[in-house]
């Protein structure tokens, strides 16, 4: 279910609010458990069982790590377990078909038969799974309690605002929270002006610059001429960042909604100054989940400047891998690898050096071009599309060209204001404003962006796919 | 007051949630009669089975987008905000028109006859006639005529004109000067240099002129991008009114409803199939729309020899739809291929075929273009398309006549 359909705000929402609101606080864990499910199973019903499967074996698992805890080996033992089980199910599902097609040549040459078997792909499972690893290994260092009630772990797993593209939530993070049911006006009232908010970036931002980003990546790469390559570049930055943005406030607002205090999950990434700040910013939830996950027990920087550079090439090849197997994610991942390395190796000193606006525009240069790799449908498209961004394309009229530019006349404003808005400076502006008139912005600006939402298209969200 | 205005924010929250599932408790009235011209999807019951094959999640969204009584109102105010966002500069040339009886359209675009890009799609598209291109549809059409002909058939051109020749006077006028529209509309030239080859050429245009000096109903609906009822039947009356005249065969025109009696004897290639689908599709119009280009709607097979050869996209999807429809045989429904039609496509109604009417709207700028511009577009390669039904027609007719 997407959060801006029609069914979501028309019917999930206000039956949830209703029932949820309506049960005493021992049984709301419940009423959300179910909706979470429902949620989960309303778009794909087969892949809730996938879930539920791992939900039980991992339930046991965290229990049974939890009682070993003093016996290091066995309890490591039933760690390993856990990840062999829980990444064999993200392998199976997300990239076993890729693997497979990738092993095709290889195997024709050795005279086999390899067929590409086609599996649908759970959605949401990239992120249920890390939240699972997360919550092992967390138990199995001592950092949390395995949660004994299953239906409470169920609801950690499945709590639907975050279940199927993030933020990725620890165990830790809300915790105490699964057992708080009390509803808190103050906390309700925030939770759904963030959720206000994440609907707008979504809604009026994200959708309509990827009206601007889909014509241009739609169109054949040798018909885009170079302002409109740049066009269709910067829209679609603008749009992964809303989108993504986006849904993260809505489910950090229906969460808090709930009492789940979630984290932050974006910092004005855009307003960054090297690659090392960008994921500093940038999902937040993943960046960190790598780093102490991946990157600190393959030995982070604590084992020599190669091995460090090493770390960090592989936690940025997966994570590519992570978003998508597909090879342009892979080169994603990468492309920002490298660029990591090679700040680390001494760029940051020279970027340090520079005025902060020229060290944005660095940043904001290499991220483009990340971008172009990240939406481009493959490899050859994207160097295409660079090569038009970067190479002076001349102008041809095709047949995309009126709708581009009518897009872009529509809506140079709104992306201009995106653009303001992805800085901190717009945060600052509307925090001077008194809370009186931002609670009246927000009820217009909600009641006309739950209008779009009622009236617009079919809306899926970027990272759903992940 | 912070508190006030907080509660203030979730009321209107919740209450603007809470709206869509009013149509639960009783206010269908308001809402049927709003979308009387479109069809509603009744809420089917929620079995497990429809769950799981998500038939009724698909159902329930389509219900409830549709179903939504202050969906009109939305829309507009939402263009209108759109408006005010950019300024005004960029906006839908917008009408203030009622909804057409008879057509159903997409919700979105109410009130809305043009949208700019559509319009500068079309109008700098337009290239000087570059007469090769020109040329070579000319001899194609003859020879399709010839062999017509000879074989005992009949055979019309109809050019269909499309909203913006339809339609100028509603243009702003920038767009018209900036676009050169009065080159645009070449349709009576076109139609004059055809019939000067003996090529038996409609021109839709005029008959468009004319048919909206008599009328004010809408040839082009607001929200639409297909031909009215009213249109097509004109169309097609024009079209029997040809060929009686011819005198080869007669077809009979219904006095009150203008539909032709004699199907079997025709064959429509038509590329704006969707313009007779708007006429039947949709329960609530059966009284008011009776009108096909060449077809009655009168929910029965029609007859053995009926066939239609759908030229446009969509047309495996549109078959279907005829297919279920119960319209027509379904063993007597042929789909023209992109390319590389094949005789045996037309083996079933070649020996009774007696006139062939080809009908195309994208014609204007296929020519205009000399398919430039089309190249990635196949649908829209006229030369192409003819080619292939030409030549499987031919052996068709070949292979009926050895027998």
């Amino acid at each position: 279910m997407v959060f801006t359909s029609t069914v979501f705000l028309g019917v999930f929402l206000p039956a949830l609010f209703a029932l949820y609101f309506l049960a005493n606080t021992v049984a709301r864990p419940y009423v959300l458990l179910v909706f979470s499910l429902l949620f989960y199973a309303w778009g794909e019903p087969s892949a809730v069982l996938v879930m539920i499967a791992l939900m039980v074996v991992n339930y046991g698992l965290g229990i049974c790590i939890g009682a070993s805890r003093q016996k290091r080996g066995w309890a490591r033992l039933l760690v390993a377990l856990g990840v062999v089980i829980d990444l064999g199910a993200l392998i199976s599902y997300k990239y076993l078909g890729f693997f497979a097609a990738n092993l095709v040549p290889v195997a024709k040459l050795l005279g086999f038969n390899v067929t590409v078997p086609e599996i649908a792909l759970p959605i949401g499972i990239s992120f249920y799974v890390f939240q699972i690893l997360s919550y092992l290994v967390d138990i199995y260092r001592g950092d949390v309690e395995a949660q004994r009630n299953p239906f409470k772990f169920m609801l950690y797993v499945s709590l639907f605002p975050q279940l199927i593209a993030g933020p990725i939530v620890r165990y830790s993070t809300i915790a105490a929270d699964i057992d708080n049911r009390e509803a808190n006006f103050d906390n309700i009232v925030a939770g759904v002006r963030r959720f206000g908010i994440g609907l707008a970036k979504k809604v009026l931002v994200a959708d309509t610059m990827a009206s601007i980003a889909d014509v241009v990546f739609g169109a054949p790469v040798e018909s885009i001429p170079c302002a409109y390559a740049w066009i269709g570049a910067v829209a679609y930055t603008l749009q992964i960042y809303f989108d993504f943005s986006g849904y993260s406030d809505m489910a950090i607002g229906l969460g808090r909604v709930f009492n789940f205090r979630m984290l932050e999950n974006f910092d004005h990434p855009y307003a960054s100054c090297s690659v090392q700040e960008f994921w500093r910013r940038w999902h937040i939830s993943l960046s960190s989940w790598f780093r102490d996950y991946l990157y600190i027990p393959l030995g982070g920087n604590r084992k020599g400047k190669l091995r460090t550079y090493v770390n960090m090439f592989s936690v940025f090849f997966l994570c590519g891998l992570w978003h998508g197997a597909a090879w342009n994610f892979v080169v994603w991942g990468v492309y920002h690898g490298v660029g990591l390395v090679v700040e680390r190796a001494g760029l940051k000193n020279a970027i340090a050096r520079l005025p902060r606006p020229v060290a944005n525009l660095y940043l904001m240069l290499f991220v483009i071009v990340g971008w172009v790799l990240f939406r481009a449908p493959d490899l050859q498209y994207a160097v295409g599309y660079l090569g038009n961004m970067f190479g002076g394309a001349e102008a041809a009229f095709t047949s995309f060209v009126p709708s581009i530019e009518f897009a872009v006349l529509n809506w140079f404003l709104l992306m201009a204001a995106g653009v303001v808005a992805s800085y901190p400076v717009f945060d600052r502006l509307v925090a001077r404003v008194p809370e009186a008139l931002r609670l009246v912005g927000a009820t217009v600006l909600f009641f006309v962006v739950y209008m779009v939402a009622m009236t617009s298209a079919y809306s899926p969200f970027i990272y759903f796919r992940f | 007051m912070n508190r006030f205005l907080k509660i203030a924010y979730l009321v209107i929250f919740f209450t603007a949630l809470a709206l869509p599932s009013l149509h639960f408790f009783g206010v269908k009235e308001s809402w049927h009669k709003i979308y009387g011209a479109e069809r509603i999807p009744a809420l089917p019951a929620l079995t497990l089975k429809g769950f799981v094959d998500r038939s009724y999640q698909s159902t329930l969204t389509e219900h409830f987008s549709k179903a939504f009584f202050l969906r009109n109102t939305f829309y507009t105010t939402s263009r209108q905000i759109n408006e005010l966002a950019n300024l005004g500069l960029s906006h839908p040339v917008g009408l203030r028109g009622s909804r057409i009886e008879g057509k159903a359209f997409d919700e979105r675009n109410v009130g809305v006859l043009f949208e700019e890009a559509y319009v500068q799609y079309h109008l700098r598209c337009r290239r000087d006639l570059k007469p090769e291109g020109f040329d070579r549809t000319i001899a194609l059409l003859k020879d399709f005529d010839d062999f017509c002909r000879t074989n005992g058939m009949d055979f019309v051109f109809q050019s269909v004109p499309d909203k913006l020749q339809t339609y100028p006077d509603y243009l702003p006028t920038w767009l018209r000067l900036c676009w050169n529209y009065e080159n645009y509309p070449i349709q009576p030239f076109v139609a004059e240099v055809f019939n000067g080859k003996g090529i038996k050429t409609i021109d839709g245009l005029g008959l468009f002129n004319g048919l909206r000096k008599e009328t004010n109903t809408w040839l082009y609906p607001p929200g639409g991008a297909h031909m009215t009822c009213l249109a097509s039947a004109r169309l097609a009356e024009e079209i029997v009114r040809r060929v009686n005249a011819a005198g080869r065969i007669h077809l009979d025109v219904n006095p009150l409803t203008g539909v032709v009696e004699k199907p079997d004897a025709v064959w429509s290639v038509d590329n704006d199939i969707s313009q007779m689908l708007n006429c039947w599709w949709n329960p609530h119009i059966d009284t008011n729309c009776h009108y096909f280009p060449v077809f009655k709607h009168d929910n029965k097979v029609m007859n053995a020899g009926s066939v239609f050869v759908l030229g446009d996209c969509f047309r495996e999807q549109m078959a279907l739809i005829f297919a279920d429809s119960g319209l027509f045989a379904k063993d007597k429904i042929a789909i023209s291929k992109r390319k590389g039609q094949k005789p045996e496509d037309f083996k079933d109604i070649i020996g009774d075929l007696k006139l062939v009417v080809l009908t195309f709207q994208s014609f204007n700028s296929a020519l205009l273009n000399d398919g430039e511009s089309y190249k990635r577009e196949p649908d829209y390669d006229l030369d192409e398309e003819l080619k292939s039904i030409f030549a499987a027609l031919r052996t068709a007719k070949l292979q009926a006549a050895r027998r």
